[in-house]
């Protein structure tokens, strides 16, 4: 795998480990991601098919034209 | 803080050490390793090249997108107490929601293209837009108070 894309993945893992705790999905995530940049291992259809669910399930999302409120910026508490 | 830029120093060069000796494959008929099967001979065919590039992007990009939404919604859940805590914090995260979302639909965007035509140009097209992701990634998540 070339240099940059192992530094791009490295960055995204740092940012997640920052935000981590308590957040058990991000977790595993990482922990899935780490494993198929540091072994050598099988990376199964259902695995494949799950993150590209994923990722459609965004798109679909952004296409919709919908922001989840949290990504939105709302007015300051009073 | 010195403590944990050295960590990420020694991690990118083990990284970089690991991944030249080791490499995951992906089994075909998944999502980025299509397969179909011949009809006639009932052989399987490969469709596409396994792109384990295209994987580990998407990963990388599905994990940076739930870094910036967990920090989001961790804010919004707790927004009265972070703002009594410090205003800065909701500023901060104001400032990098617009970008958020344009940088996420950019992402999309950028990967529409390269599924429908998988050159490496595209890929690294895609991986220069995950740049920013990551970028806002670890803004959103630098906002938030150490220990949450």
């Amino acid at each position: 795998m070339e240099i940059a894309t192992v530094l791009l993945v490295m960055q995204a893992v740092q940012a997640c480990i920052a935000a981590a705790p308590g957040v058990a999905d991000i977790v595993v995530k990482a922990k899935d991601l780490i494993s198929s940049l540091f072994t050598a291992q099988l990376i199964t259809k259902a695995q494949q098919d799950a993150l590209h669910a994923h990722v459609e399930a965004h798109a679909a999302l952004v296409a919709a034209g919908i922001v989840p409120p949290h990504w939105s910026v709302e007015a300051d508490p009073v | 803080m010195r403590n944990l830029k050295t960590l990420a120093a020694v991690l990118a060069v083990a990284f970089i050490i690991a991944c030249s000796g080791c490499k995951a494959t992906l089994q075909g008929g998944g999502a980025y390793a299509p397969v179909s099967t011949n009809e006639l001979t009932g052989e399987i065919v490969i469709v596409h090249i396994p792109d384990l590039a295209f994987y580990n992007t998407d990963a990388a990009y599905d994990l940076a997108y739930s870094s910036i939404d967990a920090a989001f919604k961790f804010e919004r859940d707790n927004r009265l107490l972070l703002w009594r805590m410090s205003p800065q914090i909701k500023r901060t995260l104001d400032q990098i929601r617009p970008q958020a979302v344009l940088v996420n639909a950019e992402y999309l965007r950028v990967r529409q293209v390269y599924l429908s035509n998988p050159v490496p140009g595209g890929l690294t097209q895609l991986q220069a837009v995950l740049a920013k992701i990551n970028q806002i990634a670890a803004t959103a998540v630098a906002a938030l108070p150490k220990g949450n």
